[in-house]
């Protein structure tokens, strides 16, 4: 009995440290998908020259989805006055994201660039943004297979602990 | 203004728009609701000033057919012929920021679509609205290369008045069929009214012909107006490569474009004069000598192009055509 409970328990604190390095994976998903979305929008900027409101039209992500920010950006194609709708979007979204505050307001800055310029200054001014977040995600990738790693040995050492001294 | 703090921009825009509503002047007609919604891309204070400007009128303001935003100035109407300029104020002066960001809503935050006719002076939206834009150019040869720090825009209200052609259509219906004709007038006297109409009537009814419209500006379509019409539009397409297409591809029998004026355009018109298919145009000129000083309608003129050349004078609320035949 004294076994199987050890073995639970180690296994539960083990499944912690997993969890905790998912969690952190999940930002670097979500950062991954945004600058894949900040790619599709400069090309339909740069090269299609498409209105704002349908620029997300075509624009597919799993993690985006989930979240409700494509659904959201969507949602205003037949507004009358259409006008700030990536930071409406992202505020609805924000408790369901795992994003640094960095990486948000990078985000925020990206959105309020877009159509609010000629195609050149708007391809530049997202230029400097991707290059930003895509900086924060390398550094991000770096932190996370760290912690990653960290929590696993965590979780293995706390449940091994806890196993050994429950035995 | 303390409430914006708290609610979005675009419900913002739209709060000051029913503020506009409240004032119960909007209340039915197609130049009214044209209004009201160019209304509501308006900063909140002009929004309501021009509301109040209208409500205060006894027509409602059916006669504005123009908003005029300066930065630094203030803002004026044009109301039938006569500019109306609202009292110096904070309210009524616009700043260079309050127009860009105007500009942008009239884009839909979509400058870039819109980029290329802002270099050339105007933004056209849907349902036939032309806003002039204009500001500090950077140019490079004879060529506008960007327009930054907008000074001024001018919202024209489109005006959907129908029954207006029958004078016209006398003119350009003969025995032999439709005849080509040129429209002149100077600006804002209602050359797109005219050719609106007159496109709108040649192509409905038991007698249509297929009328290909080349909306360069998009200001002669109005959906509304043309539901029940076997007309084409091309909108946006450059006046000569339209009447190309209209000429080689649509098999139209009439082709409609406003405002024509330039070397490629005569060159245009005189290659699709040549399949016989007649031409119902526009330009700006005060009188028929004055459209013959210009070198490409002269050249038009060489050309034998056009039968008729009609002028439009207006006399009060009205207009009468002055017609000079070829």
């Amino acid at each position: 009995m004294r076994i199987i409970g050890a073995v639970l328990v180690f296994f539960a604190a083990f499944s912690c440290g997993l969890f905790a390095g998912k969690y952190e994976q999940k930002r670097i998903d979500e950062a991954e998908a945004f600058l894949s979305l900040f790619e599709y929008i400069k090309n339909q900027v740069g090269y299609f020259l498409t209105p704002t409101k349908l620029i997300y039209r075509g624009f597919e992500n799993v993690t985006l989805s989930d979240v409700g920010f494509l659904e959201k950006l969507r949602s205003h194609e037949n507004d009358e006055i259409y006008f700030d709708v990536w930071g409406e979007a992202f505020r609805a979204c924000e408790d369901a994201l795992h994003l640094s505050a960095e990486e948000k307001k990078i985000i925020l800055g990206f959105g309020e660039c877009i159509g609010k310029s000629d195609g050149n200054m708007q391809i530049s001014r997202f230029d400097y943004y991707i290059g930003l977040l895509t900086s924060e995600l390398e550094n991000a990738r770096t932190v996370v297979a760290k912690n990653k790693k960290v929590y696993r040995t965590i979780g293995f050492a706390v449940g091994a602990m806890a196993a050994i001294l429950l035995i | 203004m303390s409430s914006s703090a708290t609610i979005s921009p675009a419900e913002y825009f739209l709060r000051a728009a029913n503020i506009n509503l409240s004032h119960g002047i909007f209340s039915e007609g197609l130049t009214e609701e044209r209004l009201e919604k160019v209304i509501r891309y308006l900063p909140r204070e002009k929004a309501e000033a021009v509301a109040s400007f209208c409500a205060a009128r006894p027509d409602g303001g059916k006669d504005v057919t123009e908003i005029r935003l300066r930065a630094g100035a203030p803002l004026s109407l044009t109301v039938g012929m006569k500019n109306v300029i609202l009292p110096q104020s904070a309210v009524s002066v616009s700043t260079e920021r309050e127009l860009g960001e105007t500009l942008g809503r009239l884009c839909e935050d979509s400058v870039h679509t819109y980029g290329e006719t802002i270099k050339e002076g105007y933004v056209t939206l849907s349902g036939g609205y032309r806003i002039g834009v204009c500001g500090s150019a950077r140019s490079e040869g004879e060529r506008v290369k960007g327009v930054y720090l907008i000074s001024s825009l001018c919202i024209r209200i489109p005006h959907a008045i129908t029954g207006v052609c029958n004078e016209l259509l006398r003119e350009i219906k003969t025995g032999e069929g439709l005849v080509s004709a040129l429209i002149y007038s100077p600006p804002g006297e209602g050359k797109t009214t005219l050719l609106r109409d007159a496109a709108r009537r040649l192509s409905s009814g038991a007698d249509a012909v297929r009328v290909c419209i080349i909306d360069t500006r998009g200001e002669i379509y109005l959906p509304e107006l043309f539901s029940d019409c076997i007309a084409d539009v091309m909108c946006g397409y450059p006046r000569a490569k339209g009447m190309e297409i209209a000429a080689r591809t649509m098999s139209a029998q009439l082709i409609v474009c406003d405002e024509i004026g330039t070397a490629d355009e005569a060159d245009a018109i005189i290659s699709v004069s040549n399949t016989g298919i007649p031409l119902l145009a526009s330009a700006h000129g005060s009188s028929f000598d004055d459209i013959m000083r210009r070198p490409p309608l002269k050249k038009l003129a060489d050309a034998g192009v056009f039968r008729k050349y009609i002028g439009i004078r207006r006399n009060g609320g009205g207009y009468a055509l002055s017609v000079d035949a070829i």
